[in-house]
């Protein structure tokens, strides 16, 4: 018996092995060399290391940029998932209400989802063209003036924004089309019979019963405004001025074009707390607001 | 009016309110199209035309011609595949053991892999960069692939799946003579394919969409994937004609839309359990 039990752990192990290999190599050895870089002074090639303290944090805190990019994440994450989430729940009603168009509608509004963040933006790096796009085109018709997207300062954000509202909308949908099955008839029902309209129904019944699904759509959504890259780096480059410039842009730019890489990992140390925290700051909210049927 | 009455009329509406979401949604890839037949001039006139005058092949021609863009999808079919079959050999053995086998240590084991869930890939490129500029594999289909030839997520979700099938089966197998691995692979697999088939879909169209791990590694134009090739052939030619770049947008879009569209229900299911493991 001992020795089966001994034959059991062996192959256990040797089937755990492969994975656990990749990942300790991959996610938590260089995790840790994250945390250890960060307190470094590394020089361009990375061949000497000096222990700095904290002084890779106090610079970046002291940083007027690394704070502009801050803001830049915020207001991107913030527009992406307001607007993301609220047109998600919107088309999504009206997909669940409408059982013949689904189908087709569906794999309109998923297929974006499929194709990657570069290609999104190449998609719609042209409409944005300030004289040959058609997006300006169409506003002149409807007489207005158009932005110069891409290349303003006021506009570039709401241009990536616009893009991966487009790219991740579906990724939501998905979600609340899926809780929307979940409201039983019976209650729509029962809310009739009380004499409720189709908005306080909504309101009163489908809306708390869909509320855990909207509160993952949201965290999911947060974190993906996050770690958006690749369109930010196609579309507009960080700029004009840094006004695209997300957290994780930076991290990129210091990372691999400035080469500090002490400095970066402290961004990439800050960004996962960050990430941490606003995960564990809607779990709170949701606990008291969501109602787990 | 009953629900039923209601319903009809909210079936009106969601149709009028839908219509226009829609062809937004569909027109960016409706202009894509477009453009990539516009020739010479036509491109920047203004007012533009939404149609092209003609269906002219001359910018996919001149695409194919000034970038490699053939090479780019080979590239990433190689990187796309080669990760999926690592991630889903490396999940079904591991979630194997996790889920039917009892030994020392499984349960640090198992807490170890799903929290990597956790770790994001920004924290991690620094050092992953410098490890395969140390092994000297950049520019390597290695480095593309390696980093990513195991999943936490997929062992957990094959772990759920695995758990779900019932014990009794395995015993009785066991008892007739089958080796654990024989039971794994005829028994375990099979019954669990749709799940390993959704999660083999979803890891070829991530590992397909990666964007910030090649960029990093990949500096030789013959060893760029997709995503990194177009961008910079964008860069490149932003000058000379934008036809010419939604031709090639165009072609390298196609094996995404044709993957979505052959799998859709897969694909959705992936998402689906993906969402789950939060």
């Amino acid at each position: 018996m001992k020795s089966r039990s001994l034959e059991t752990a062996i192959v256990g192990w040797a089937l755990v092995l492969p994975t656990l290999a990749v990942l300790g190599f991959f996610v938590f050895l260089p995790a840790g060399q994250s945390l250890y870089l960060s307190f470094q002074e590394v020089d361009p090639l990375a061949r000497r290391h000096t222990f700095i303290g904290f002084s890779n944090y106090r610079n970046l805190l002291f940083s007027p940029d690394y704070w502009t990019s801050v803001w830049v994440t915020a207001k991107f994450a913030f527009v992406t998932v307001v607007a993301g989430v609220g047109l998600a729940l919107a088309l999504a009603v009206a997909l669940d209400a409408n059982p013949y168009a689904r189908g087709l509608m569906r794999t309109v509004f998923l297929l974006p989802v499929s194709i990657s963040s570069a290609m999104a933006a190449m998609l719609w790096i042209f409409l944005y063209n300030p004289t040959a796009g058609y997006l300006n085109f169409l506003l002149d018709l409807v007489g207005g003036q158009g932005p110069n997207w891409l290349g303003s300062s006021k506009w570039a954000l709401t241009s990536v924004a616009i893009t991966t509202i487009w790219k991740e909308m579906g990724f939501s949908i998905i979600f609340l089309l899926a809780g929307l099955a979940g409201v039983p008839n019976e209650l729509k029902e029962a809310a009739l019979v009380d004499g409720a309209g189709p908005v306080r129904r909504f309101w009163h019944v489908t809306l708390p019963i869909l509320s855990p699904t909207l509160f993952f759509v949201t965290v999911v959504s947060v974190i993906h405004s996050f770690e958006s890259f690749g369109q930010i780096h196609i579309l507009t480059g960080g700029g004009p001025f840094g006004k695209t410039t997300t957290l994780v842009y930076n991290l990129y730019i210091d990372a691999f074009v400035n080469f500090r890489t002490g400095y970066a990992s402290a961004q990439a140390v800050l960004l996962f707390l960050l990430m941490m925290a606003a995960t564990a700051v809607q779990f709170r909210i949701a606990n008291k607001r969501v109602h787990y049927g | 009016m009953s629900l039923a009455a209601e319903a009809r009329k909210a079936r009106g509406i969601a149709t009028a309110v839908l219509l226009l979401p829609a062809l937004v949604q569909f027109f960016p890839l409706f202009y894509l199209v477009c453009v990539s037949f516009k020739v010479g001039p036509e491109v920047i006139q203004y007012p533009p035309k939404l149609l092209p005058s003609s269906l002219s092949l001359e910018n996919y021609r001149l695409a194919l011609e000034s970038a490699p863009l053939l090479r780019f999808l080979w590239n990433s079919l190689v990187v796309a595949v080669g990760i999926t079959v690592c991630q889903v050999v490396t999940s079904i053995l591991a979630a194997y053991a996790l889920s039917r086998m009892e030994f020392r240590g499984k349960k640090v084991a198992l807490g170890l892999i799903v929290a990597t869930m956790l770790v994001p890939g920004e924290v991690t490129i620094i050092p992953n960069y410098f490890a395969m500029a140390a092994l000297d594999w950049l520019n390597t289909y290695r480095a593309l692939i390696a980093p990513y030839s195991a999943s936490g997520f997929g062992v957990f979700l094959l772990y759920q799946f695995f758990r779900a099938i019932p014990k009794e089966l395995e015993e009785a197998a066991i008892v007739d003579g089958a080796s654990r691995m024989r039971f794994l692979f005829q028994f375990m697999v099979p019954l669990s394919a749709p799940a390993i088939m959704a999660f083999a879909i979803y890891a070829f169209v991530n590992a397909w969409n990666q964007y910030l791990w090649p960029l990093v590694v990949t500096q030789s134009t013959s060893m760029q994937t997709v995503q990194i090739g177009l961008g910079m052939f964008r860069s490149q030619n932003e000058s000379t004609s934008w036809g010419v770049i939604m031709a090639a947008t165009t072609l390298l879009v196609i094996p995404s839309v044709a993957l979505f569209v052959a799998t859709q229900k897969q694909f959705v299911r992936g998402i689906t359990m993906a969402g789950l493991k939060g």
